[in-house]
């Protein structure tokens, strides 16, 4: 790459000045689309039982809900502009506090998942274009469909029948035991445990792509035509796999990754509702019920910005796999 | 035909010692559903060494077959080597286990592609790629010093090691291809129409190269094309393939001056009729166009092409007779079948 230090800082700075028009657009439709939600807020908040008007109308005043939509879109803008995500109608504390003391187990969530599935999804995947039409790749390809065709919630709640009901290897719910206080590793330990089931339901679609992918780039690799060239070099079938073959089924790979981060943030919602995982996820769940707007907008915001940064590091990373890609 | 300094008779006018390649009866098939095609059948090919020996037929006459079955290694898994022996600096390549026929490409024998962009891995840079075959081959001592000597000796500056393919235009692209051909320093290079996708400046220095490495590094060269103005330039020796087998073969010097075989004398006079052209294709003189593998005909295989067709041509196929010091395949020289 050629001079790739400072064009690499000016490709970033200028994608990210790029994306925030597309921010703001995120932010109007989200609130515009959750007001066209059927519900009242201020109805899921005080309850079922009969309130008396001027209560209600308190309460409305309160969070500033008896200003139009225009108005309080144009004040929630503002307020975002300056770090202030709001205040959660439901829990009664700032959305951005309630969202970052959550976002870690959630983070821990989606890494586990995203390496665990990519490497079982390339180590499939390599393994069904080396031994191509063998009765392993058949296995494979077989895996890859079924695993892509089953929902997260399902597949949750059949794990759960098998390894917490029918066999109780498993805690089938929560962060970590909570009859036994485990402290220090054995704590670690206890939450590893719990997220052995939620990781595998969120990792089945993953895997499922990441082989197919793997597979078919790789084999389409091995059959072009500089491979077959690096083999008149004498270069032996298991280097060129590993060097050439891979290096190129690396760029779908990667962008399978960012592609798919949405699809991860999505299932986690899933998967931590049936796994009762106390993190991001769950908590939209929540205010989607409780029809917590501010929490609800908060966490599609960050979510929404958190994609654009995901690809932007994909497309920086395939310039730095591939040569040919430039930053223009 | 002008003449062209040949080398052959002036290094061992006598004492041969074994060539560099000599393939015999070797059949090439490739499996296709339901039964067996033989892009490649021949009897004999020999490639003294430090001479450049030439293939040349049309297209469809099984040359570039002919080239990744000296190195037993085929772009198709259809394809493989049905029978015979290829004996490579005297290791035979039919026999021989596939982890030592690996040891072999690319360290004794060097491979120079037609399609010059697509025989390097886009993503990595040149040097790491001609280091790679390098340290395959054992060779780890100044192995970067080796590289850019290689580089250097094509006509490349040193900056080519850190540059990747696509940077570079095909007349150094091709370059850099005789560039790994040579780098480990083997004794023999196949090169498969080395210059006929490149422009028609760039194809004359490249030629200039081969031959210049050739001389300096006494390598032996088997060159495969099309052009006959090519194996005028480098060739000594000069083999003519038609539908997968050898139909004449012999010194440039003589093919040019009295061809004995009529396929021969077709391509030469199709050869000298369009050469301001400069078009890709041979253009035969000969009526009718080259069977495919699936329609090769009976007999002598360019009978219903031939304007000397005689009936045991139909029926027969002929063996080699020596014409001139040619040997060629024809019915037309053997004695009891010519009728002057």
């Amino acid at each position: 790459m050629s001079g790739s230090g400072m064009s690499l800082w000016r490709y970033a700075a200028l994608r990210i000045v790029q994306s925030l028009p597309l921010i703001l657009g995120i932010i109007v439709i989200n609130f515009l689309l959750i007001n066209l939600a059927p519900g009242d807020p201020v109805t899921a908040l005080i309850g079922e039982f009969p309130a008396p008007a001027e209560y209600i109308e308190t309460v409305r005043e309160q969070f500033g809900l008896d200003q139009s939509l225009g108005m309080r879109m144009l004040t929630y803008i503002g307020n975002i502009l300056q770090g202030e995500l709001g205040f959660s109608f439901n829990y009664r504390v700032p959305v951005l506090e309630l969202v970052l003391g959550r976002l870690g187990r959630t983070l821990v969530l989606m890494i586990t998942t995203i390496v665990f599935a990519t490497a079982v999804g390339l180590g499939l995947g390599i393994m069904a274009a080396k031994w191509k039409d063998s009765p392993l790749d058949k296995l494979a390809v077989g895996f890859a469909t079924v695993g892509y065709s089953i929902p997260v919630f399902w597949s949750g709640q059949l794990l759960i029948l098998l390894f917490a009901v029918r066999l109780g290897w498993l805690p089938s719910s929560g962060l970590r035991s909570t009859r036994i206080a485990y402290e220090g590793f054995a704590l670690y330990g206890d939450m590893a445990r719990h997220m052995i089931l939620p990781v595998l339901a969120l990792s089945l679609r993953y895997i499922a792509l990441t082989t197919r992918l793997t597979r078919s780039s790789l084999i389409e690799t091995l059959n072009s035509d500089y491979v077959v060239a690096a083999r008149t070099r004498g270069i032996p079938a298991t280097r060129i796999l590993w060097n050439h073959g891979l290096r190129a089924a690396a760029t779908p790979i990667i962008t399978i990754i960012g592609y798919h981060f949405t699809f991860i943030v999505a299932g986690s919602a899933l998967v931590e509702t049936v796994f009762g995982w106390p993190g991001v996820g769950r908590l939209m769940y929540e205010s989607i019920g409780a029809r917590d707007y501010p929490t609800l907008l908060g966490i599609l915001l960050m979510v929404s910005i958190a994609v654009i940064i995901v690809n932007l590091i994909t497309d920086i990373v395939y310039a730095f796999i591939d040569p040919r890609i430039k930053y223009d | 035909m002008s003449s062209t300094p040949h080398t052959q008779t002036e290094m061992n006018p006598q004492a041969r010692p074994e060539p560099i390649l000599d393939i015999q009866n070797l059949i090439t098939e490739i499996r296709v559903p339901g039964r067996s095609l033989r892009p490649v059948e021949i009897e004999r090919l020999v490639v003294p060494r430090g001479q450049v020996v030439g293939i040349v037929g049309e297209s469809g006459s099984g040359k570039s077959m002919t080239a990744y079955s000296i190195l037993n290694l085929f772009p198709t898994a259809a394809a493989r080597i049905h029978s015979g022996s290829i004996l490579l600096d005297g290791v035979d390549m039919v026999t021989a286990r596939e982890n030592e026929r690996v040891r072999i490409r690319g360290d004794k024998v060097g491979m120079v592609f037609q399609d010059y962009a697509m025989s390097f891995n886009p993503v990595i840079s040149i040097g790491k790629q001609l280091m790679e075959q390098l340290l395959t081959h054992g060779r780890h001592e100044n192995a970067k010093a080796k590289v850019l000597s290689v580089l250097n000796e094509v006509g490349l500056s040193a900056e080519v090691f850190s540059r990747y393919p696509h940077e570079l235009s095909g007349g150094m692209l091709q370059r850099v291809g005789i560039a790994s051909a040579l780098v480990c320093d083997p004794p023999l290079i196949v090169a498969d129409e080395p210059t006929t996708a490149l422009d028609v400046t760039v194809q004359a220095q490249i030629l200039e190269l081969l031959k210049r490495i050739q001389q300096e590094r006494n390598l032996s060269i088997l060159l495969i094309t099309h052009d006959l103005g090519i194996v005028a330039e480098i060739c000594d020796l000069v083999y003519v393939m038609y539908v997968g087998q050898i139909v004449e073969h012999g010194t440039v010097h003589k093919i040019f001056k009295s061809p004995a075989h009529p396929y021969t004398q077709g391509l030469l006079q199709g050869a000298s009729s369009v050469q301001s052209v400069g078009t890709h294709e041979i253009r035969v003189a000969i009526q009718g166009s080259i069977p495919g593998l699936t329609e090769i005909p009976s007999g002598c295989r360019f009978h219903d092409r031939c304007p000397y067709t005689m009936d045991i041509c139909r029926t027969q196929e002929p063996g080699f007779y020596e014409v001139n010091g040619l040997q060629a395949a024809c019915w037309l020289h053997d004695p009891e079948h010519s009728h002057g």
